[in-house]
């Protein structure tokens, strides 16, 4: 897969002021109903306010249920809000002219089996009202772009899963789009090809393509996007830049250290009373290792001065970094 | 638009890329390269037609009295070639005919009964043999000349049997035929010879192919095309699918819309395939180059495309295959469910519509389709039947078979003019009641006759083969097909005294009445007179004669000729004045006559109608109004003013002679449903529509004098104003075939003048399929339209 995004596929120049948010949502809603007469009501969204800037590489977060795809469909008006609003380039959510300026790549893509590659493009440019000559300019380009330069003409029921999600990223493309939707662009792709899917995306962000990336792989959002939005049962629990997530976390007043120690465990065990601690084993025989959230590095020389007291040795200590994933998890806790 | 037609493109690329669009198209191949060898092409005449002669008894009895006619030893070589088992049947049939001829004056006889010597005598003609000089010397017209002087032995097997053909044809009085005939081919093998003119053929071919392949070919396309494309819709919702193409630019509505255009893109291919492929083997085959073929296309992916409506509103819904074809068959089942409730109650409802009404001293009276006559009660403005006491049961139980079709419904033109007419005095008014008295055909022409308060018995019976019946100032005088005039002779009729009659449909009458009724019968059998004229016209229908009331003259149309006869001193018909019409159509084009006043109206079946003026017998004008729909009625009032013509498609026009103006089409209620008109005496028009509702008008502002409106049965009002009303809204994609017909130039007058349009199907508003199928479909459309946007996907 080339690495090397054709300028002809990346965002030009378009007349959207550069000051809009690409995505802005303000308490956004929705309710779903069921049942005789709507009797059975369900809030996927109950509120949502966040924005993502133009040029940001954004992800979206949560469990399943949190409304992650009820917020996309709901961008690209393919289900109505029940409240709120929401705009995509300063253009009402769901308009005409916010689909023109937004490539998307649904979860599950799935295309008609008699196309082939070249068609395929074909009929997804036409309906986003790019001419066949332009298509054309830009197929091979865009084709080679995502890895399937020699498939063209070969028909789209002999792709693989990772070979269709890259012709959906092509066709999502085709049209140049300011902001690009990815629905779980990396679901069922080998390592390699989410490598290299990645690469392409960060390509684009490099061209001034926004990114809004909806994924349940927490690695991969982490290495992507700049910020993170998590929902949860609906509500927005977290917005913000993926590397400030721990000290969001870390609000709550607590230090988390990683100590390496050895001893007796009954000692080990009244050195550490009274703290939220874990205790793993060490590679190193007879050493364990511990982290335990402290209040501030008063409790910190405090429960060094207990270990000691009880004979417990000190092999290290450090600091421990909180990953998106730790945040997640404790952000989402049922 | 360019979303929209990558969608439709799409689609077609879909089609070609299904297997089974590959199938059906070679199935449609198979089918047209199976009857492209089937073709037409002259060929000799070689074949007595059963349908080119009236009388095939005539032929019979010809043959019968000549073969021992030593003049005649053709007719002895004929009899004797022919089975012993034929010659037999023959002279039995011939004998039968006879003794119930003496005896049942007024029956026709069935021609049925001489199928198998006509049959017989084409075998003759296939026979080599049958040629023996000797029998027909100095008897050969040119054409068997030339044959004969080619050599007996020399000739071809269908030079042969022309030779035959002509020898048979000229010594029975049938005629030789054509020289040439219309020849159908299935590649270099003759199959059969068409007894009809290449125009003929073509309107047959215009309006039964269209049934065969709606019906047949059509039915099973549709089925698989239904089948092939329900997942089309579907499809589209599946997720992957769906939330790709929503995210596009596009609206809701126009992606729906061209998913289902491009799904009819299916059907397209194949009809267009079909449609054209027969288009073009009837114009090199057939030599009938017909745009009705080509008009087909549009018209049956109309039909599919209503259907697919359906499919396409359920896939929408509950996004399923199966669950669309279920939709559909079920629209299809209802469809079938309303157009045959609707044919039941029509055709019963036809069972009691008024064919025939007049004005008497006695009120108003009508005539059913089934000649059953009516007297109109003004009491209760009911129709009461004029049922005669004593019928047989054999009668009874053959008029019920005959209300079912179970026998050969007699022309209703000889049964439909048969009155009424009245005695000099007015006192007594006479109809003419056709009846089943055999299920073989037979009919029995009976005379009716009422007393003052229009109680009816059966006096006696018609003359033989009575067409019509006219009131005149020397009383009732009736018509028969060999051209003679016969009037009622009263001095036959035995007045009666008063008796008791045991009533069938004594609960239509009170006791008071039944104590009036007088049973009557005439001295003779057939009370009638001959009155002339001395050189009759051979008559084939009751409509080309009319009877001018106001200087009793009697018009007689026949083969392009319009001869007129009048009374002598005597009180005899005779013959006054002919004049040969140019109509620019074959001779034999039927045509209905209608004289009044100094003015002659023809009607031909080609639609065209003609005003002549009797003085100057001249003609006047000319008109077209329909040329798709024949004539089933003209009639002018007495003082020759106005002429009323009345379609088979129960639609009523007025000529105004007077102002010598255009035709127009009359300002009175229930057009499309009037199945009865005439004239009283005081010139006022009588209008039968609605079944059996009957309005008087005066003209010329058509203003309504009077009006009898039965009250009807159940069956009536439910089909009125439930049935009808649901049927003409309701989509009928099983009747387009309706509407290939009504589009083809063969069939339509303005093109072609030798159209027989009482051959035409009529079919009542030949576009409802298409108005009622446009607007269900737009219906189905907007309403998954509706859907498809207020839904979340």
């Amino acid at each position: 897969m080339s690495q090397t995004i054709p300028v002809a596929a990346v965002a030009a120049e378009k007349p959207v002021n550069s000051n809009v948010p690409a995505i802005e949502s303000n308490g956004l809603k929705k309710t779903y109903s069921s049942g005789l007469f709507g009797r059975n009501r369900f809030e996927a969204l109950k509120g949502v306010t966040f924005s993502v800037q133009q040029g940001e590489v954004f992800g979206l977060l949560g469990p399943n249920g949190a409304g992650k795809t009820t917020f996309i469909k709901t961008l690209l008006g393919i289900i109505r809000k029940s409240g709120g609003s929401a705009s995509m380039m300063g253009f009402p959510a769901g308009s005409r002219h916010a689909r023109k300026l937004v490539g998307y790549l649904p979860e599950h893509l799935r295309i008609s089996p008699h196309m082939t590659a070249y068609t395929a493009l074909e009929v997804y440019g036409n309906l986003s009202n790019v001419t066949n000559a332009v298509v054309k300019e830009k197929r091979d380009e865009l084709l080679a772009v995502v890895g399937l330069t020699g498939r063209e003409k070969e028909p789209v029921k002999n792709f693989s899963k990772g070979m269709l999600q890259r012709l959906g990223l092509a066709q999502a493309l085709l049209h140049d789009p300011q902001l690009l939707i990815l629905d779980e662009p990396t679901d069922g792709l080998d390592p390699r090809a989410r490598a290299e899917m990645r690469e392409i995306i960060r390509g684009l962000s490099t061209r001034g393509v926004t990114i809004f990336l909806n994924s349940h792989l927490l690695q991969e959002v982490e290495m992507i996007c700049e910020r993170v939005a998590i929902l949860n049962h609906g509500n927005l629990i977290y917005c913000g830049e993926v590397d400030k997530i721990g000290e969001v976390l870390g609000g709550d007043g607590q230090a988390r250290v990683k100590l390496t120690i050895a001893g007796e465990a009954e000692a080990m065990k009244r050195g550490f009373d009274g703290l939220e601690f874990q205790v793993s084993e060490s590679a190193e025989p007879g050493q364990k290792v511990v982290n335990v959230k402290l209040a501030d590095q008063a409790d910190i020389d405090s429960l060094i001065d207990r270990l000691r007291a009880e004979s417990v040795s000190i092999i290290g200590i450090e600091p421990s970094r909180v990953s998106l994933e730790d945040a997640f998890l404790e952000l989402v806790q049922p | 638009m360019r979303p929209y037609l990558a969608i439709i493109k799409d689609s077609f690329r879909a089609a070609l890329a299904s297997q089974v669009l590959y199938v059906l198209l070679g199935i449609i191949v198979l089918v047209l390269a199976a009857i492209s060898p089937l073709h037409i092409r002259e060929a000799l005449d070689t074949e007595i037609q059963i349908e080119n002669i009236d009388d095939l008894s005539k032929i019979a009895e010809r043959l019968v009295e000549r073969k021992d006619d030593p003049d005649r030893p053709g007719a002895k070589r004929i009899w004797d070639s022919l089975p012993q088992d034929v010659q037999d049947n023959t002279i039995k049939n011939l004998e039968e005919d006879k003794e119930t001829g003496e005896e049942k004056s007024g029956e026709s006889k069935s021609a049925f009964r001489y199928f198998d010597l006509v049959e017989a005598l084409n075998e003759v003609i296939t026979d080599r043999s049958f040629y023996q000089e000797q029998d027909w010397d100095g008897k050969l017209d040119i054409e068997a000349s030339d044959l004969t002087e080619i050599g007996v032995d020399k000739l071809t097997d269908d030079q042969a049997s022309r030779l035959n053909r002509i020898l048979i044809g000229r010594e029975l009085s049938v005629g030789a035929g054509s020289q040439s005939a219309l020849g159908l081919y299935y590649a270099v093998w003759q199959m059969d010879t068409i007894g009809q003119t290449h125009q003929e053929f073509a309107t047959t071919v215009t309006s039964v192919l269209p049934y065969f392949f709606d019906k047949f070919v059509l039915s099973l396309g549709l089925l698989i095309a239904i089948l092939v494309t329900a997942n089309i819709i579907p499809d589209t919702f599946e997720p992957g699918s769906l939330n790709l193409l929503l995210s596009k630019p596009i609206s809701r509505s126009g992606l729906f819309i061209a998913k289902f255009i491009g799904g009819c893109a299916f059907v397209a291919l194949c009809a267009s395939l079909l449609f054209v492929g027969l288009w073009i083997w009837m114009g090199f085959g057939l030599r009938i180059w017909d745009r009705a073929s080509l008009i087909s296309i549009p018209l049956y992916i109309l039909v599919f495309a209503i259907y697919y409506s359906v499919s396409a509103f359920a896939g929408l819904v509950w996004k399923s295959v199966i669950l669309s074809i279920v939709a559909t068959a079920a629209f299809w089942a209802a469809c079938f469910g309303v157009g045959t409730a609707y044919f039941f109650f029509n055709n019963r409802m036809e069972n009691y519509e008024t064919v025939e009404v007049v004005s008497t001293d006695q009120g108003l009276m009508s005539m059913d389709v089934y000649g059953r006559v009516f007297v109109m009660d003004d009491k209760d403005d009911s129709w009461r039947s004029i049922w005669e006491s004593g019928m047989k049961a054999e009668e009874e139980m053959a008029l019920f078979g005959f209300a079912t079709y179970m026998v050969q419904v007699p022309d209703q033109d000889k049964t439909a003019r048969l009155g009424p007419a009245f005695s000099d005095d007015g006192a007594a008014c006479f109809v003419g009641r056709s009846i089943m008295t055999d299920p073989s055909t037979r009919r029995s022409q009976d005379l009716m006759m009422s007393d003052a308060g229009a109680n009816f018995s059966k006096i006696g019976k018609f003359p033989r083969g009575a067409l019509a019946m006219y009131q005149t100032d020397l009383g009732p005088l009736v018509v028969s097909d060999d051209g003679m005039f016969h009037r009622l002779d009263m001095s036959q009729i035995d007045m009666g005294s008063k008796k008791d009659v045991e009533d069938s449909d004594a609960t239509e009458e009170n006791d008071a009445t039944k104590d009036k009724k007088v049973a009557r019968k005439s001295l003779k059998s057939i009370p009638f007179n001959k009155i002339g004229p001395d050189a009759p016209v051979f008559l084939r229908s009751a409509a080309a004669i009319d009877f001018n009331r106001s200087n009793s003259e009697i018009a007689v149309y026949e083969k392009a000729v319009l001869t007129f006869f009048g009374l002598n001193d005597d009180g005899v018909y005779e013959f006054k004045e002919s004049i040969e019409i140019e109509t620019g159509a074959r001779q034999s084009m039927s045509c209905k006559v209608a004289y009044q006043g100094d003015m002659v109206l023809l009607a031909l079946g080609n639609g065209e109608l003609i005003t002549l003026d009797r003085k100057s017998m001249a003609e006047k004008n000319g008109y077209l109004p329909n040329s798709r729909v024949g004539v089933e009625k003209v009639c002018g009032s007495p003082d020759g003013r106005w002429f009323a013509v009345m379609y088979k498609s129960e639609e009523l026009w007025i000529l105004d002679a007077e102002s010598d103006s255009k035709i127009r089409k009359a300002s009175v209620a229930g057009q499309g449903t009037i199945s009865a008109v005439n004239f009283n005496d005081q010139n006022q028009l009588i209008v039968g529509d609605r079944t059996d509702r009957v309005s008087v008008y005066s003209l010329p502002d058509f203003k309504v004098d009077d009006r009898k409106s039965p009250a009807g049965i159940w069956v009536d009002w439910a089909y009125r104003y439930g049935i009808k009303p649901i049927y003409f809204a309701f989509p009928k994609p099983s009747e387009f075939y309706k509407v290939v017909p009504h589009l083809s130039q063969s069939s339509d007058a303005e093109v072609n003048k030798d159209v027989d349009l009482d051959r035409n199907a009529i079919y009542q508003n030949p576009w409802s399929p298409v108005i009622s199928g446009i607007g269900f479909m737009c219906a189905m459309l907007a309403l998954s339209c509706f859907v498809f946007w207020w839904k979340d996907y």
